[in-house]
């Protein structure tokens, strides 16, 4: 069928540098876009600062790529910053920022988690803007830092060196943040983990009242827990073992059955194929997954235009990879090198046009690919006649 | 500013320091096809030709070789190899008669001449549109030569010397078609050099001789810009900077390219500065290309520090860091194999034996657009559903997204 893009059809939008390495942990997505529909987004790296990317209007329309540090109060000189989250409550356009680090040095150290929220004064997200913060004294080395909507609340969600699962709210009027209990409203953290986890997904099924958590640990070990969010109880669990650490997951959707990719570093990425049945029973095996160093991220995306996902998987071995389901396997459908190793991976419209770019947080910062716009366009134009034909 | 990191590049071993001017692509064996020359300090000369890491032939015992260029000297219609040597040796190889196995034998000059020494920059152009091919050396003794290839050996014709350290030494197409030498001095200032005798002379010019010195012109150009720092800082020329048949005027000479040191680039027409660029980078290394592919050419300027701008002819620019200090630069067109057509290539020689060459540098366009910049300009074949979105942004690209993702 002639109605997709050239695959792996690539060009240099821009690379933002940055100052020093990030991690796996440190690329997201603001909730709020620019005023120009354009997503925003947030890389830190190790050393201080946390950058704001976007891009901007430039001379005769064209796109000026723009970065800011976002200099926050109350985060330290000495801080290391290990992972950031961003979010919005429901019901509000404020930006909460969640930044968890190390403070390193000879004379005060320590972990903490700062949540800041940040008031989306019009269009422009600044430091000035910076409405409430706080810092909360954490008694373990954070890893993974998430987020949650649970019964119309977000919740923080931090892993930590104690092989648990902690969880924290921001109180919205008093704006100070606190521990809240694992087995109230997500019982699936109840217990300690056999090792760190270092990957935590989560799908929402809200006409089911269901939440689907994943959890992956450094050991290997991988859960999956059905919760129903109705009576807050563990529906079903199942577990195995990866054998190497789990570095990511993703649940997504296809042919109407909700499958899980798991990738590990040094083994093959597994698909566990439609999980709410068959929970980890059904898996089949990204072959050739392993050949390029530890896999480091994974995103499934519709990135050939075509609505059939496509696996990216993100390598330290500087490839990515992409599979595409033929028949009821997954096979490499093509591969990118890049110049640095991959550590994070996006697909979002960076540029406000509709048509989504490649991000790829990189150990030397954040680069951004574009389709082809020729190619987009004429598809574009293709479809956009046909779907009029069929109008009339 | 832009950026944009390459990944697609060649790495060559090749031992030793390699002279700036040491190292340009060119087609030496007349095949069509655009191979790398590089010569280094110890009297090495290799030449890469495809994708292989090995090269395809070598020549030793040269001296220290300080530049090189390739070109028709023998204005016999190929191109030769010529190397000279900072002892005043000019080697010239011939791939006509080339038959040595694959790089294993070095290569034997056809041509061996005495020369001044101490040169450090070579030109290969028919510098008095006589049409005949000149050579031209910049020597570090401030002296600027020119050699024609007559009978059996490279004959003298012009010799200038001036006050000051030459930086490069540039051609460049006057008003008239005619070309000049542009050799560049300290403090982003150039001279240029008419080597055609003047118009109003050519008429009992017939009877004198055509080397005549004293109807040669001389113009001294001081390029007032205001935020030159450094009077003393090296200097480099870049002429002939294809604007593309669109934007090309006869009546105006071509575009020229000024860079200095302390990081000041500036794009010249007949001692205009049509605007210039501040960097915060070393730039020692100034080259053209056509990136874009629109057949006009970007000035590119390297960094010893590996920075390197691309910078197309309205200043807009984008960057590419490369990773290494770098020894020498250059940027022109590679071909990796004989079926395929040249690519647009940079090459980096760097201080640790090695030179990589990034061999598909194109890019769509120097500035970023979108999609729907991009359906504006097709707006001719548009239905009326779509052309009443294109002065709604937001509205279009919620169009796309739906249309493209569903």
């Amino acid at each position: 069928m002639d109605d997709s893009i050239t695959p792996n059809k690539f060009h240099d939008c821009h690379i933002f540098s940055l100052s020093s390495q990030g991690s796996i942990y440190t690329l997201c997505r603001l909730p709020n876009p620019n005023p120009y529909g354009r997503i925003r987004l947030l890389a830190a790296s190790l050393r201080r600062p946390v950058f704001l990317l976007e891009f901007n209007h430039g001379y005769k329309e064209s796109l000026v790529p723009y970065s800011r540090e976002l200099s926050f109060t109350y985060l330290p000189g000495n801080a290391e910053i290990v992972s950031i989250t961003s979010f919005s409550k429901p019901g509000s356009s404020n930006t909460v920022i969640g930044v968890a680090y190390i403070k390193v040095g000879n004379t005060e150290t320590g972990q903490c988690l700062n949540i800041f929220t940040v008031k989306e004064s019009g269009s422009d997200l600044n430091a000035d803007g910076l409405a409430f913060s706080c810092s909360f004294e954490i008694n373990f080395i954070p890893y993974h830092l998430t987020h949650c909507l649970c019964s119309n609340e977000v919740t923080i969600v931090l892993s930590g060196s104690d092989n648990r699962v902690h969880l924290f709210t921001e109180d919205s009027n008093t704006h100070i943040a606190q521990e809240k209990i694992a087995s109230d409203e997500f019982p699936e953290f109840g217990n300690e983990f056999p090792s760190v986890v270092l990957w935590i997904e989560f799908h929402i099924l809200k006409e089911k009242s269901l939440r689907l958590t994943a959890v992956g640990c450094e050991c290997g070990g991988f859960f999956l827990y059905v919760v129903d969010t109705e009576s807050n109880s563990i529906k079903s669990y199942a577990n195995v073992n990866h054998g190497t650490s789990v570095t990511s997951s993703k649940f997504f959707d296809s042919s109407d059955s909700i499958h899980l990719l798991v990738t590990s570093s040094l083994l093959p990425a597994t698909v566990y194929r439609n999980v709410l049945e068959n929970q980890l029973n059904d898996s089949v095996i990204l072959v050739g997954s392993d050949k390029h160093d530890v896999l480091t991220c994974s995103i499934v995306c519709d990135i050939h235009m075509d609505q059939l996902p496509t696996i990216l998987l993100g390598t330290y071995g500087q490839e990515l990879l992409a599979y595409r389901p033929e028949n009821l396997e997954w096979s490499l459908a093509w591969q990118r090198s890049f110049s640095h190793p991959i550590l994070a991976l996006d697909y979002c419209d960076v540029t406000g046009d509709g048509v989504r770019e490649l991000v790829a947080l990189t150990t030397r910062g954040v680069q951004i690919l574009q389709h082809d716009l020729e190619e987009v366009v004429a598809l574009f134009l293709k479809r956009h006649s046909l779907s009029n034909l069929q109008k009339e | 500013m832009r950026a944009v990191s390459y990944v697609e590049r060649l790495e060559f071993d090749f031992p030793g320091s390699v002279f700036k001017n040491a190292f340009l692509f060119g087609d030496v064996d007349n095949d069509k096809c655009e191979e790398l020359v590089v010569g280094n300090e110890n009297g090495d000369v290799y030449i890469y030709k495809g994708s292989a890491s090995k090269c395809w032939r070598r020549a030793s015992d040269l001296g220290m070789v300080t530049a090189i260029g390739v070109g028709d000297i023998f204005n016999a219609g190929r191109n030769s190899l010529v190397v000279v040597n900072g002892e005043g040796w000019c080697y010239i190889f011939d791939f006509l008669t080339d038959t040595c196995s694959d790089g294993e034998l070095p290569m034997k000059p056809t041509h061996v001449q005495r020369i001044p020494a101490n040169t450090k920059v070579l030109l290969l152009h028919d510098v008095n549109s006589d049409g005949m091919i000149e050579l031209v050396i910049g020597l570090t003794d401030r002296v600027v030569r020119t050699y024609q290839w007559i009978n059996t050996k490279l004959v003298g014709l012009n010799k200038w010397e001036f006050a000051n350290q030459i930086g490069t030494v540039g051609i460049n197409d006057m008003a008239n078609r005619t070309p000049s030498l542009l050799v560049a001095h300290p403090g982003g200032t150039f001279i240029r050099l008419k080597c055609k005798p003047l118009e109003n002379c050519e008429d009992h010019g017939k009877e004198e001789p055509r080397e005549l010195l004293s109807k040669m012109s001389i113009d001294y150009h001081p390029l007032a810009y205001s935020h030159m720092r450094n009077p003393n800082v090296s200097t480099e020329i870049l002429g002939n900077i294809s604007q593309g048949i669109s934007h090309q005027d006869e009546n105006q000479g071509a575009l020229y390219a000024v860079a200095t040191l302390d990081g000041t680039l500036m794009m010249v027409r007949d001692e205009q500065i049509l605007w210039s660029l501040q960097v915060d980078h070393q730039l020692f290394a100034l080259s053209k290309l056509d990136i874009t592919g629109d057949g006009r050419e970007e000035v590119v300027a390297c960094s010893w520090d590996g920075q390197t701008y691309i910078v197309n002819q309205e200043k807009q620019t984008v960057r590419f860091q490369f990773d290494q200090s770098v020894s020498a630069f250059t940027a022109g067109y590679y071909s990796l194999n004989s079926q395929s057509s040249s690519l647009p290539a940079f090459a980096y020689a760097t201080f640790h034996n090695k030179i990589y060459v990034y061999y598909n540098v194109s890019l769509p366009r120097i500035t970023l657009h979108t999609s729907s910049e991009l359906l504006k300009t097709k707006s001719e074949n548009l239905d009326e559903n779509l052309l009443k979105y294109l002065t709604n942004p937001s509205k279009l690209s919620e169009i796309f997204a739906k249309t493209l993702y569903k």
